[in-house]
Formats: structure tokens, sequence, C-alpha cells
């Protein structure tokens, strides 16, 4: 059984406006690969600097 | 792909418009119950569980190499994608494979910890990605799955996850 917390922490977020079944979450995969894709060139970045 | 283009998008459609029996697990999945970017946690993969069937995984396998996508197992390249064998002993072990394309990698998933396909399909909710839908799993499943695999970062993520969101639960906001 999962934690008590993250049981209603599960349960209240799932009844939130913004989960109703069917909303568009397109931003969120969009959002993930802009967090990938500004971490590798920061990495490309640093490497640069470092030669 | 151009670069701005997400993989993860063209991934998961690709799966939809091919049929492909999968639901959306892990951070990933966890990520889609975001209220806005702010909240959504970096991830390096978006993990994506099959049917344990091998029509499944050939039919995902097929559907991302159409899409552009090159495969690896076990760190190697996998070019087995036709090996009707090969396929079946990889969903008898429930093991998993990555899928690759610009950068952006897919854990194909032939099983997770605490949860069958089923459990997870039976109750997913399902969420939209502009023209097509894509099944996710329940938000208390994924969280529970991450307590029973026990790892350290994984009781480090939902120690953190319970701390960003505790406040506001108990709120009611």
């Amino acid at each position: 059984v999962l934690d008590p917390t993250l049981s209603r922490i599960a349960r209240w977020l799932e009844r939130r406006p913004w989960n109703r079944p069917g909303t568009d979450k397109t931003w969120v995969l969009e959002s993930m690969w802009a967090a990938l894709v500004f971490d590798r060139e920061l990495d490309r970045a640093e490497r640069a600097a470092e030669r | 792909v151009p670069p701005s283009a997400s993989p993860f998008r063209e991934a998961l459609a690709a799966l939809v418009r091919a049929s492909v029996d999968f639901v959306l697990v892990g951070v990933g999945g966890i990520n889609f119950y975001a209220r806005d970017a702010s909240e959504v946690v970096r991830t390096v993969d978006l993990d994506v569980l099959l049917r344990p069937r091998v029509g499944s995984l050939r039919a995902a396998l097929a559907a991302l190499q159409a899409a552009g996508f090159s495969f690896e197992a076990g760190g190697e390249s996998f070019l087995d994608v036709d090996d009707e064998s090969v396929l079946a002993r990889i969903v008898e072990s429930g093991g998993n494979l990555a899928a690759e394309l610009g950068g952006g990698r897919i854990d194909l998933m032939l099983s997770m910890t605490g949860f069958t396909f089923d459990q997870l399909m039976v109750d997913a909710e399902r969420f939209r990605l502009a023209d097509v839908e894509v099944p996710v799993g329940r938000l208390e499943k994924l969280l529970r799955s991450k307590e029973l695999a026990g790892r350290p970062k994984d009781r480090e993520f939902l120690r953190l996850f319970a701390a960003r969101l505790r406040e506001d639960a108990e709120g009611g906001r």
C-alpha cells in the first residue's frame, strides 16, 4: 500500500482541472525535451571551454 | 527530426498510429500530472510499458524504426527487430530495449515493478497529444511502483515529490 501522504497527493492531483481526461499534454513532452536539449548544449559548451 | 521537435512526441504518435498496446509509466508518466512546466521533472528517457507479447514488441519496433529510431539493448545496438525468437526471449525475461532518435530516448519495457501491464491499463488515464490520445498509468500506481523499486534515486524522487506537493494537497488548493 502506497505511503498515505503520497496517496493523498496522488488522489488530489488526479482530481485537478488540468488532469481531466482528454486534456492536451503535448507541452509536458515538449518541456521534457527542452530540458534535455538545454542540458546537452550546456554540457557541450562546458566541454568546449575545458579544451 | 528538426532539433526543436520532441522525439518523445514523435515516438508516442508513431505507436498510437500503429495501434501498439502501451501505457506510459515512470517519471515521464508522472510528469503528465504536472500543472505546468515548472513542475515537470527532468528525465533522460521516457518509459513506455508494452503489452508483454511478441506481437506488441514487434509492432512497436517497426513503428519506431519507420519513424527513424534506432535501438539498443544492454549498451549495444539492437538489430534483431524481426527475429521472432530473440523478441520472444526479451518478452519472457521481462526485459527492455531503448529506442533513440536525436538524443531522445524511449525505454520500451516489457515489465515493471509492482504491476502487470493489465493492472496498469485497466484504469489508465487518457490524455491527448495534439491529435492522438495516450494512456498514462494512474498516478498512485506509478508512485507505488517507485516505492516498491526502492532504489536510492526512487526514494529521493518520492521524498521531493511529497515535499513539493504536500502543502497544496493538504490545503486543498
